[in-house]
């Protein structure tokens, strides 16, 4: 696990690109505040609107497509080394799935972590403060929980599918579902009520959007869209409950997978 | 139960039988040999009895559990499938501590007797990635041992080995069963078969059939 950690670490310094892009656009807007610098820099696109979107998008994608990468041959990697050796040292596989599981969910949480910390670190690094220390903590660690958690529900999917299917496969399944999952409310943004929106993984994921009044006084002051009746506990719950399902398949069939291509070398 | 028992099993991958109605039982303190050509169900059998495969059909009890429903695999094995393959950026100690950690019910000095007893040195530097074949074949057979199962499945434990490591591996299979482990065996060596095992079978086609010639032992 080490190794994935300090990969990890290593991928999160793409944050350093994030944090420099939200700095420079809030000093051209004279505002030096941590809060709208982690709205800016983690709290999703800021509007559904496709053409002026691009560098959000990028903003929002890569980082994600980089901890997918980085953790796609987690589970696959015990599967492929010593696999014989590793598994029948376990009682069950269901345990050993958990174990994976939350180790996912660890590493994953250390990864927007450490993305949180460089932003933080460069915002104070050149002047920004708190204003209100509230609001800082809701846009922190509510933006922190969506990222841990949709980037946890993106790795445990290319997990599974690369059991199944490879690791190429999956990472590339991923990407594109992810990518289009992205891209979609520009399209349906303002069509029946919003619903497509609500149920996508994506922007479940982000900050921005949620009708929550302290993330709706940023969109507002910012001029970013909102969707109504689109809270954060809901995704939250959304995400759980998506999570579980996942962990519910995947240990189902961790029972049943054939342990055959095994006994390769790291 | 006081053994291993299997039941009517039978494996199909792909529509293909790789395994067709096997029976089985096996008592303590006794090794099983088991040879037949390349793909006739040996290997395929020893990872239905590990656990690594799901029967399509049939039932594996192991010491009283059945394999599938009461655990996953058995609770005390030693396994060597085939090739042996390690994390080729440590040392032969190194890997078998981290295998020995998923358990954790064996000491350093346990896992460097067992490194000894397959004649290589635990203090050895080298990574796993520099050893000879026969030295990654003992390392195979070092991890099967050093928990001392009840249960040991060896595929082909004698493969790249000089004649020195094959009368090691012998000895240690002999000291192995003397402990009361129930011990299988599959090798393209008669000779290994013929020697150590106290019931011999062979597999043809996925089917397994008792030889019921005199052991030699």
């Amino acid at each position: 696990m080490r190794s994935y950690i300090f990969k990890i670490c290593v991928g999160a310094t793409i944050s350093i690109f994030i944090a420099l892009y939200a700095i420079n656009l809030l000093r051209l807007e004279n505002i030096i505040s941590l809060e709208s610098l982690y709205i800016i820099g983690y709290g999703g696109l800021f509007t559904y609107d496709f053409d002026s979107n691009i560098v959000s998008f990028a903003r929002v994608l890569v980082p994600q497509f980089i901890i997918i990468y980085l953790l796609a041959d987690f589970m696959y990697n015990d599967f492929k080394i010593c696999s014989v050796y590793v598994f029948t040292r376990a009682n069950k596989r269901k345990y050993w799935f958990l174990k994976k599981f939350l180790s996912l969910l660890f590493i994953t949480s250390l990864y927007y972590m450490a993305h949180f910390v460089i932003l933080l670190v460069m915002g104070f690094l050149n002047g920004f403060r708190v204003e209100r220390f509230d609001v800082f903590i809701m846009v922190v660690v509510s933006s922190f929980v969506l990222h841990t958690l949709v980037g946890f529900l993106l790795v445990c999917s290319v997990n599974l599918l690369a059991l199944k299917f490879g690791i190429n496969f999956g990472y590339l399944c991923v990407l594109i579902f992810n990518t289009v999952f992205t891209m979609i409310p520009s399209v349906t943004y303002g069509l029946f009520d919003n619903v497509i929106i609500k149920i996508l993984p994506s922007s479940n994921g982000m900050l921005l959007g949620h009708s929550n009044d302290f993330v709706k006084d940023f969109s507002e002051r910012f001029g970013f869209d909102t969707i109504e009746g689109f809270s954060i506990i809901f995704s939250m719950t959304y995400f759980i409950v998506l999570i579980l399902i996942i962990f519910y398949i995947g240990a189902r069939w961790i029972e049943t997978l054939d342990i055959i291509n095994d006994n390769k070398e790291a | 139960m006081n053994g291993v028992k299997i039941i009517g099993l039978n494996k199909e991958i792909k529509k293909n039988k790789v395994l067709t109605d096997i029976n089985l039982e096996m008592t303590k303190g006794k090794i099983y040999g088991f040879y037949g050509r390349n793909g006739s169900g040996k290997t395929m059998l020893f990872r239905a009895v590990s656990g690594l495969i799901k029967p399509t059909s049939g039932e594996i009890y192991i010491f009283g559990k059945k394999i599938g429903r009461d655990v996953s695999f058995p609770e005390s094995l030693g396994l060597v499938i085939e090739t042996v393959g390690f994390w080729s950026q440590y040392t032969g100690f190194q890997n078998l501590k981290f295998l020995a950690s998923i358990k954790n019910v064996i000491s350093d000095n346990e896992i460097k007797n067992a490194i000894k007893r397959v004649g290589l040195d635990p203090g050895e530097k080298k990574t796993y990635k520099k050893y000879s074949l026969g030295m990654k074949q003992r390392l195979g057979i070092a991890q099967a041992i050093m928990e001392k199962p009840e249960l040991i499945i060896l595929d082909e434990p004698t493969n790249a080995l000089d004649s020195e490591g094959i009368d090691l591996v012998r000895n240690i299979l002999w000291e192995e069963k003397n402990r009361g482990a129930i011990i299988m065996i599959a090798s393209h060596n008669k000779e290994d078969i013929q020697l150590l095992s106290d019931e011999k079978y062979m597999m043809d086609n996925g089917r397994l059939y008792s030889v019921l010639e005199e052991s030699t032992k």
